[in-house]
């Protein structure tokens, strides 16, 4: 563990008054709280902020960490580093992140080791706690999440890498937390492990957008089979099925494929429709054939400013 | 897919929150529990919704109210950012 400059963490001069540490906390919890965020690497700043506050809003820690910060800045203004360490000793530092800074600074020798000792000790034996629980994200195809299945996992846990068999329900959808009972770090005493929630993520689909539990496939076609109506295979999630393009379809129409979404969800399939390159002058003459054909301007519908 | 739900009892031992504060998430409507014979059941995805509005009680020292708010809103947030999403994707594949 490095040394940790809380007030850069907090983006604040040290002469912060407590007044301002605690208003300029408030502002960043809300800011990176992991629950109402959606910047990058919330909860890691969340935690870096809690910590910081943790010291900063208590006068004594406060005191305690700005005498540390101060050697760490100026080693040398401190004659005898060995001596000096001693100072740092009060139970100030036990149960924050404090202690861990004192211990990595000093190593785990004389001074503050009073205020450790005191509290391992509340933590060992007599106590059963809960095994934390654990949190990650599960990115799963969309295949997966139509048919549900089971996935075996490696994961890395703070207690080694483990592997997990994990039951992926049929139609299960983005944001869906999976809960692995048990699973998690193991407890204290006789407190019982805690969990693992793996949250669901749909990783990118060549050919599929989800909207909740509907799926959105954009279909390329011709102007002919637009306009003449074609029978057409499409891919679904479950594989191809057959859809009727009806004749004197437009550009962006949406046709249904009731039942083939995720779950209770539906298929939607978006009309694209694609010109032929125009490459020759026979090319040319055909449109220009539907041209005089048609005499179409669109443009006379659009609505216009006056 | 199975529901699993769980009592009042269960429900504070898995959240680890007391019941107590599971009754005052009912109460302002953060949590929404059926009654099954005169007694509350909790579907599963109240689990993470109830420590959700623990964590933000707790960490932004928000009262009920707030945390009713702020769950709301959050929630509301992240149902248009993934139809935006949605919505982007869409327009670059009828691009393209």
């Amino acid at each position: 563990m490095d040394f940790k400059d809380y007030y850069k963490i907090l983006d604040l001069p040290p002469s912060a008054t407590q007044e301002e540490v605690k208003r300029t906390y408030k502002k960043l919890a809300r800011k990176y709280h992991p629950d109402v965020s959606e910047e990058a690497d919330a909860t890691a700043k969340f935690q870096a902020v809690s910590e910081a506050y943790e010291v900063l809003k208590n006068k004594d820690k406060r005191a305690e960490y700005d005498e540390l910060r101060e050697y760490v800045n100026n080693p040398n203004q401190f004659q005898n580093a060995g001596a000096g360490h001693g100072r740092f000793n009060s139970d100030a530092s036990a149960e924050s992140g404090l202690d861990d800074l004192l211990r990595s600074i000093f190593g785990d020798q004389g001074g503050f080791s009073g205020g450790a000792q005191g509290f391992n000790g509340q933590r060992g034996g007599t106590f059963n706690v809960r095994g934390q629980d654990i949190r990650y994200d599960l990115g799963i195809t969309l295949e997966e999440a139509y048919a549900g299945g089971k996935r075996s996992l490696r994961l890395t846990t703070p207690g080694g890498d483990k592997t997990i068999n994990v039951t992926i329900p049929k139609g299960v959808t983005q944001g869906k937390e999976l809960r692995l009972k048990g699973q998690g770090e193991l407890g204290h005493g006789e407190g019982p492990a805690g969990d693992i929630y793996l949250k669901i993520s749909f990783l990118k689909h060549p050919l599929f957008e989800v909207d909740e539990n509907d799926i959105t496939l954009v279909l390329p076609v011709s102007p002919w089979e637009a306009a003449l109506g074609e029978s057409v295979e499409v891919q679904t999630l479950g594989g191809k099925v057959n859809l009727k393009i009806p004749a004197d379809s437009q550009n962006g129409k949406r046709l249904r494929l009731k039942g083939r979404g995720l779950g209770s969800g539906d298929q939607f399939v978006m009309l694209k429709l694609v010109n032929p390159p125009i490459e020759t002058d026979a090319d040319k003459a055909a449109f220009e054939a539907l041209k005089d054909k048609f005499n179409f301007k669109p443009l006379d519908g659009m609505a216009r400013p006056v | 897919m199975s529901e699993l739900v769980y009592t009042l009892i269960e429900f504070c031992s898995v959240a680890k929150v007391d019941e107590q504060r599971v009754t005052e998430f009912v109460e302002h409507g953060i949590l929404e529990p059926q009654l099954r014979q005169d007694q509350w059941i909790f579907p599963s995805e109240a689990l993470s919704r109830c420590q959700r509005a623990e964590r933000m009680r707790q960490d932004l020292q928000l009262d009920l109210h707030g945390v009713a708010l702020a769950l709301e809103l959050t929630e509301r947030n992240q149902k248009l950012r993934q139809r935006i999403d949605y919505l982007e994707q869409l327009i670059d594949r009828l691009r393209h």
